[in-house]
């Protein structure tokens, strides 16, 4: 069983960044992008939440075998063992063949677009990335 | 108000204009920062000019992707004046969590 | 109350966008957050009238599916948008309101979150 760093969790007061993504792995930059924000923002002690959309509900697909470019459904594998909490919506994976977590790595939900809006609240600030 | 923005789009992507017709709204009424990532850093290209950039960019402080900029070839001497170069998000994280009143992305 | 504003440019059904960035705005409503979606540049033909993309694409209508946000959100059309490309207010689906910069502006800085999409 993966043991995630539940320390970073707690946000830096209670501040969290939301992170949509809305392309798939290896199709832009978005991804990457996303993964280094969030990353960074994780090891400032912010608490950092993922929503995947559209196509970003492709990221977190397991066994992807890019040859020649980084591996990001691994990075953001790390990004959960770090704390980050990734959900995909509900919508956007199922219209995408992915009727249940067990295509995605471990740790990441599919749920609705309704968590998106509950993660929207004061505390929050949201970065929306995609093209 | 201190509003952010994170630009990553190229001038003539889909969603530059969107960013320019949005963003020169708070010229002249708000304190604007604009981070330029990804394809954005094509903006700061010295050779590269569009009138309504450079209003916007004279009313702001404006951040560039060191990484960016390198990947695709442009040396620091092609960007324009007064940009400030990055290597680490450290700074931009800590001003849309800490130092902006808004962050919108394009 | 959190609150948040919408934007949409991309026109409907040649992308997702404008029926995803219709559906974060029905949830932020639902969950009580003061939400509205603004259309600009090409997004502001998601409000044309009389779309019929459940006929002949088998999609669903983005102007029907606007219809959710009203009363309680607003859809904004960004006046200059809609000029630019020779429409006018008789075009739109009813519940539209045009928006100006100056207005837009005052209506941005009272918004907590707002997405582009």
């Amino acid at each position: 069983m993966r043991i995630k760093d539940t320390n970073n969790r707690k946000s830096s007061q209670g501040k969290v960044m939301v992170i949509v993504l809305s392309d798939g792995p290896y199709i832009s930059q978005y991804a990457d992008i996303g993964y280094n924000m969030a990353q960074k923002a994780l090891d400032l002690g912010y608490g950092v939440k993922i929503f995947l959309y559209m196509d970003g509900v492709h990221i977190p697909q397991k066994d992807q075998n890019p040859r020649t470019l980084p591996n990001i459904s691994q990075s953001f594998e790390e990004l959960i063992e770090k704390g980050c909490e990734i959900k995909a919506c509900i919508r956007c994976a199922a219209a995408r063949g992915y009727l249940d977590e067990s295509q995605f790595l471990e740790g990441v939900e599919i749920t609705s677009v309704y968590d998106l809006a509950e993660w929207m609240d004061e505390n929050s600030k949201v970065v929306m990335l995609g093209s | 108000m201190h509003i952010g923005f994170i630009l990553t789009k190229s001038p003539s992507e889909q969603g530059f204009r969107t960013f320019i017709d949005f963003s020169k709204l708070y010229i002249n009424n708000d304190r604007i920062s604009i981070y330029l990532v990804g394809n954005g850093v094509y903006c700061a290209r010295k050779s590269y000019s569009d009138p309504d950039l450079e209003t916007l960019f004279k009313s702001s402080n404006v951040h560039v992707s060191g990484s960016d900029l390198k990947a695709r070839g442009i040396e620091e001497e092609m960007i324009k004046e007064e940009m400030i170069v990055f290597s680490e998000y450290d700074d931009m994280i800590i001003n849309v969590m800490e130092n902006f009143n808004q962050v919108v992305s394009f | 109350m959190s609150s948040s504003l919408v934007i949409i440019d991309k026109a409907p059904y040649g992308h997702e966008n404008a029926l995803s960035g219709i559906y974060i705005a029905i949830a932020s409503l639902d969950r009580g957050m003061d939400s509205d979606v603004l259309l600009m540049g090409d997004g502001v033909y998601a409000a044309q009238k009389n779309q019929l993309a459940d006929e002949t694409l088998v999609y669903p209508s983005v102007s029907e599916l606007i219809y959710p946000i009203f009363p309680h959100g607003t859809l904004f059309v960004h006046l200059d948008s809609l000029t630019q490309r020779g429409m006018k207010y008789e075009d739109l689906v009813e519940i539209a309101e045009l928006i100006d910069g100056k207005t837009l502006y005052e209506l941005s800085k009272s918004k907590k979150h707002i997405i582009k999409i």
